[in-house]
């Protein structure tokens, strides 16, 4: 039999892959291409002024003084320019010109492409009230990173606006810099709708064990000061004396540049499994900015993971060189971390915002422990709080969508060696 | 042939992707530390290149044994 016509047109790669977001997804896309044996062209365009970098250790390592910002770079000029990939830095794309399948970038630069992968990210969620000039900061760049480090060393009295991952990670490094520190947050029960109540409750206590004291249920009314911060005023008239105010209430997927385009831009670029827009074959989306399916959920998501951008960098990059019919599908379960005074709190899986949580062990001093989230009987995620060690186990279970039953006999009865589960400090 | 499988452990912060991805090579003890083979065979390389695109601590290092 001889071939179809779809048969005899071989598969031809894209010549041109333009990558527009130089930062984690999209640095991992551009070497992925060169890894998958991609030899056309190759060009990362970033809005950002620095190569590329890591940004979970900004609010970790970087904050708390332990690593020099060079550290969190994840490529360097010489190792992109090995690899074949042309990199342009401080120029961020402003318009996107689909059918003439180019890229428009601040400068005025034009940049053609065969195949587009946006991965621009997300922005800090705006306030929504006057602020003062300086003493207010977003944790999202390298910048902002620098920027609060270096406040640390003027001992400010520091306030948090916003409890969710960012949040309390920068008010464990203030309170392990010795800082008083006050976290606001307008929900009652902070950190739930990431870990659950129960975690949730476990890592707030953690940190008032530290000295951080919380304002929960109450909103910022308003932020007084001059030149400088001064205080943060909440819904209920209370006044918090503040000199640094940072802020942490969530991200925003950087899409205002593609307004306008096909794509459906509603909460993030929606993907199919394969990376690629649903309105336009030639362009993909990873990272922050992209919606990928999730197993087990009906739409798909953004999810603001460090894994799940790697993943879908990976992903994106075989599937670029492959025809359709040979592409990968998102497979991975969602993971990420958080890091508080040492203690590292570790997720795998998506729970619903109303699943229920169960404890399936506990360390002896019962400050470390792991526990399922599960709805009708079945696991959605699990978490080790503490407990590193147990993540194959708990992966596997998520994974496999183990029920509840199951779970309960994964661990045997808690260990009586009081040592075993401390996490290494560095 | 074979390659050099090394865990920086002053980066290693223990998230257990390379566990999860090559579970032949890398493995949790009892005890909760990381432990890995110093060496692996080739057929590796790309398993072991995952691993190391996947570690968020990049404290993987993998070369010519």
């Amino acid at each position: 039999m001889t071939a179809g016509p779809a048969d005899s047109q071989a598969h031809r790669p894209p010549d041109r892959v333009v990558v527009v977001g130089a930062s984690l997804a999209g640095v991992r896309t551009a070497l992925g291409l060169r890894r998958a044996g991609f030899t056309g062209g190759v060009t990362l365009v970033g809005a950002e002024p620095w190569l590329p970098y890591d940004r979970p250790p900004l609010s970790k390592q970087v904050l708390l003084g332990e690593w020099t910002p060079d550290r969190t770079r994840l490529a360097s000029a010489e190792q992109l320019a090995e690899q074949g990939i042309e990199v342009l830095l401080g120029d961020p794309a402003v318009a996107l010109d689909e059918d003439g399948r180019r890229v428009l970038l601040d400068s005025g630069a034009r940049i053609g492409f065969d195949a587009l992968v946006v991965a621009t990210g997300a922005a800090p969620r705006p306030w929504p009230f006057p602020t003062p000039a300086s003493g207010v900061h977003d944790l999202r760049r390298l910048d902002d990173a620098v920027a609060i480090r270096d406040a640390f060393d003027t001992a400010p009295r520091v306030v948090v606006v916003g409890a969710g991952f960012v949040g309390t990670e920068l008010a464990s490094a203030a309170a392990r810099r010795g800082l008083p520190v006050t976290v606001v947050e307008p929900r009652p029960d902070p950190l739930a709708a990431q870990l659950g109540t129960l975690a949730g409750t476990a890592l707030l206590d953690l940190h008032r064990r530290h000295g951080v004291r919380f304002h929960t249920g109450h909103a910022v009314r308003a932020v007084h000061g001059g030149d400088r911060v001064s205080s943060v005023e909440l819904d209920d008239g209370t006044l918090l004396d503040a000199d640094l105010v940072v802020v942490g209430i969530g991200v925003l997927p950087n899409t205002g540049w593609l307004r306008g385009s096909s794509l459906e831009l509603t909460d993030g670029i929606r993907c199919d499994g394969t990376g690629v827009a649903t309105t336009n074959p030639a362009i993909w989306a990873v990272g922050d900015v992209a919606r990928w399916p999730v197993a087990g959920h009906t739409e798909p998501r953004r999810v603001e993971h460090w894994t799940s951008a790697v993943e879908q960098a990976g992903i994106v990059a075989y599937n670029l060189v492959r025809p359709a019919a040979e592409r990968r599908v998102t497979a991975a379960t969602p993971y990420v971390w958080t890091d508080h005074y040492g203690l590292k709190v570790q997720l795998v899986g998506l729970a619903g915002a109303d699943d229920e949580s169960t404890v399936l062990h506990r360390s002896p001093d019962g400050e470390r422990f792991v526990a399922v989230r599960h709805a009708g009987g079945r696991l959605s995620a699990a978490l080790a709080f503490g407990m590193p060690e147990t993540l194959p186990k708990l992966r596997t279970a998520v994974r496999s969508g183990a029920s509840l039953t199951e779970a309960t006999t994964l661990f045997g009865p808690a260990t009586t060696d009081t040592d075993r589960y401390v996490v290494p400090r560095r | 042939m074979s390659l050099r499988v090394h865990v920086d452990r002053t980066h290693c912060e223990l998230h257990g992707q390379c566990v999860e991805r090559v579970p032949s090579v890398f493995r949790f003890t009892d005890g909760g530390d990381l432990d890995h083979l110093a060496e692996a065979g080739d057929d590796l390389a790309d398993d072991l290149a995952d691993a190391q695109f996947l570690c968020p601590a990049q404290a993987i290092e993998v070369g010519p044994a």
